[in-house]
């Protein structure tokens, strides 16, 4: 099969969509909702908090899920692609060696409360992860995971899904979306066979009336978020602007930390790294970022991103002109995460503002 | 005394005394700054000073994409000048290739980061033009009370309560990166021939990191406690650092970033320094 057709198979895989299911599902029920997952079998993971910290933890009652913040600090992606995680490991007997395969990448899993972009990071990696190579880790966790997201009501200044084509009710990704529609339902939207299989066994959705209308519900909260920048501005920039003087403008405070693409949902490179004893060891894969200088630095010595304002290009080249060019995706979800949590304020709305900006004003042009 | 700043940058841009200054611009969030450096007299008005300028800009004295740009004059809290100090007394910049800035500081963040109400710097202790009114320098603070009452635990309860801490780390190197005092342009954690400092995020490998970078900066650590700003899992790095700080205060007599002709305890001997390690 050519690169193409595979492409395109594969993006016809994850884009199966249908029409949504629509039922309710009654708010004093949320609870029963993610102990009917566990006593199901699943592992559910669940935004937890710790005192200032949200992050996606394996839960063990409802109780301990947290709904309420904007985004988690880390993203759910750490449950399909965990920042460590053992390929296999071994042995070394007298006589043999004995090989383990210690991934249990099998159980069912739910991920439950996190935000719709979120859900929608998942089908945007799908296409990396099933795409030349086919990632069994990414793909087998894949099959087993319902994925329960609910709607933002609220926003901060750092989200911007609006502007990547997404919405805070967007239901790419999720099995079933929830969305508060009044102070005590749920309106659902049943969006896979594995999202309608799930709320049939939990048996806790009624069927929705007509009059059910989520926009009335997120209207306020899309109205704040308003468009950030021109998304159809931004690739063909960079298409023509891998240099120009607005990198270094932009990023020469970047320290070169790698919290934006640790906290990002859909930044996903990693490494792999041998750690062997004299009796054994293990193959590991680890994330790994783009924004170190080592992530590209050869066995000669030279490092083809020298310097930090390169390495930060990088990081918005792929994100909204290669992944683009190779998969068909923005490989964003306006999360704003990075903008959030970035230590120097660099800013990815501000440079999308500023490319979108430049390439309206015809600026950089040939 | 934002305008004193600025009417200063312009001075040191035109006369070309300067070509960078490194200051603090509002940010694009609301209680935001972000670095700015500027190279232009016409674009001082960019250079802002409030509660919100965390950033301990020292960091870029040493950091190529901006020591390109020239001789920089560079904005500074007292905690930040400390940190210049160092990087003065470890011979990583020369005095004389920097003007400070100094700025007088009650206190960033609010409310006030954590190491605000314990700073001995509110006047910065070295500068080549101070903004600000001058504050005399608090007494009586101890620097190590948060130290101390953590070292009241018992060896399994600092054992566990370090465990779960690490246990969050996602091997970002925001510490390392961040950190004014950690310019080694290839860190132990990036040698991987071998691979001395495992890159995985298990215990071991949290544990080995964090320790290692805690040890680097026994002596050195100037306490304006960027690191734990900015750890996005909320690791409480100032408790191990400060505890590293405590040692070297009570056994060599020595705070680092007060003064830029104090030799560093790790690269100076005294007949009188204690030795019953040897045994």
């Amino acid at each position: 099969m050519t690169g193409d057709s595979k492409e395109k198979q594969n993006a016809e895989q994850v884009e199966k969509t249908r029409q949504p299911i629509l039922k309710t599902l009654r708010v004093e029920n949320l609870n029963d909702l993610v102990r009917k997952g566990l006593d199901l079998g699943y592992r559910v993971f669940a935004p937890v908090k710790d005192d200032r910290l949200v992050t996606f933890e394996q839960i063990s009652s409802p109780e301990e899920a947290f709904l309420d913040g904007i985004t988690s600090r880390t993203s759910p992606k750490s449950v399909l692609f965990p920042r460590t995680e053992r390929i296999f490991s071994y042995k070394i007997r007298k006589d043999e060696i004995v090989v383990e395969d210690n991934a249990d990448i099998s159980q069912p899993t739910m991920i439950f409360g996190c935000r719709p972009c979120d859900a929608a990071s998942f089908p945007i990696m799908d296409r990396l992860f099933q795409w030349d190579y086919q990632d069994r880790f990414w793909i087998e966790r894949r099959k087993g995971m319902v994925i329960i997201a609910v709607s933002c009501l609220d926003c901060d200044d750092a989200c911007f899904c609006t502007s990547v084509g997404l919405a805070p009710d967007s239901t790419e990704g999720s099995d079933i979306l929830l969305t508060l529609v009044s102070r005590d339902q749920y309106l659902a939207e049943v969006m896979t066979e594995k999202g309608e299989d799930f709320a049939e066994k939990t048996g806790l959705f009624d069927e929705a009336g007509a009059d059910l209308d989520k926009e009335t519900a997120t209207k306020a909260v899309r109205e704040k978020l308003g468009k950030k920048f021109d998304l159809d501005k931004i690739k063909p920039w960079l298409d023509e602007n891998y240099e120009h003087e607005f990198w270094a403008e932009v990023t020469r405070m970047c320290i070169g930390c790698g919290i934006c693409t640790y906290v990002c949902p859909t930044c996903h490179c990693f490494d792999l790294v041998d750690e062997a004893h004299y009796d054994g060891g293990a193959k590991i894969k680890n994330w790994d970022a783009c924004q170190f200088a080592a992530f590209t630095v050869h066995a000669s010595g030279h490092n083809p991103r020298p310097d930090q304002i390169s390495r930060h290009r990088q990081r918005i080249m792929h994100k909204y002109k290669y992944y683009p060019d190779n998969l068909g995706a923005v490989l964003c979800t306006g999360c704003g995460r990075c903008v959030r949590h970035c230590p120097m304020e660099v800013n990815l709305i501000r440079i999308l503002k500023g490319i979108s900006d430049m390439e309206k004003a015809g600026v950089g042009e040939e | 005394m934002i305008e004193q700043i600025r009417e200063k940058a312009k001075e040191l841009l035109a006369s070309g005394e300067v070509k960078v200054v490194i200051g603090y611009e509002n940010g694009g969030l609301p209680e935001t700054t972000r670095p700015v450096f500027i190279t232009s007299p016409d674009e001082v008005d960019r250079l802002v000073w409030n509660k919100y300028c965390y950033a301990n800009l020292a960091t870029f004295l040493w950091r190529k994409e901006v020591s390109s740009l020239g001789k920089p004059a560079i904005v500074a809290k007292g905690c930040d000048v400390k940190a210049i100090v160092v990087l003065i007394q470890e011979s990583q910049i020369k005095r004389e290739d920097v003007v400070i800035l100094g700025v007088t500081c009650t206190g960033v963040g609010d409310p006030p980061l954590s190491k605000c109400p314990i700073c001995d710097v509110n006047t910065p202790r070295e500068y080549d033009c101070l903004f600000g009114e001058e504050i005399p320098p608090k007494t009586d603070i101890n620097k190590f009370a948060d130290v101390d009452e953590f070292e009241k635990k018992s060896p399994e309860e600092r054992w566990e309560f370090w465990e779960e801490q690490l246990s969050k780390c996602v091997k970002c190197y925001a510490c390392r990166q961040v950190c004014p005092m950690c310019y080694c342009e290839i860190c132990i954690a990036d040698k991987n021939q071998p691979q001395w400092i495992e890159t995985s995020s298990h215990t071991r490998g949290n544990y080995h990191w964090n320790l290692v970078r805690a040890w680097h900066l026994a002596g050195r650590c100037v306490d304006c406690l960027e690191c734990e700003r900015v750890c996005p899992v909320d690791i409480p790095l100032s408790l191990v650092n400060r505890r590293l700080a405590k040692s070297v205060k009570a056994r060599f007599g020595y705070e680092p970033g007060y003064d830029t002709e104090a030799p560093p305890p790790f690269t100076d001997f005294k007949p009188q320094d204690p030795e019953e390690f040897i045994k």
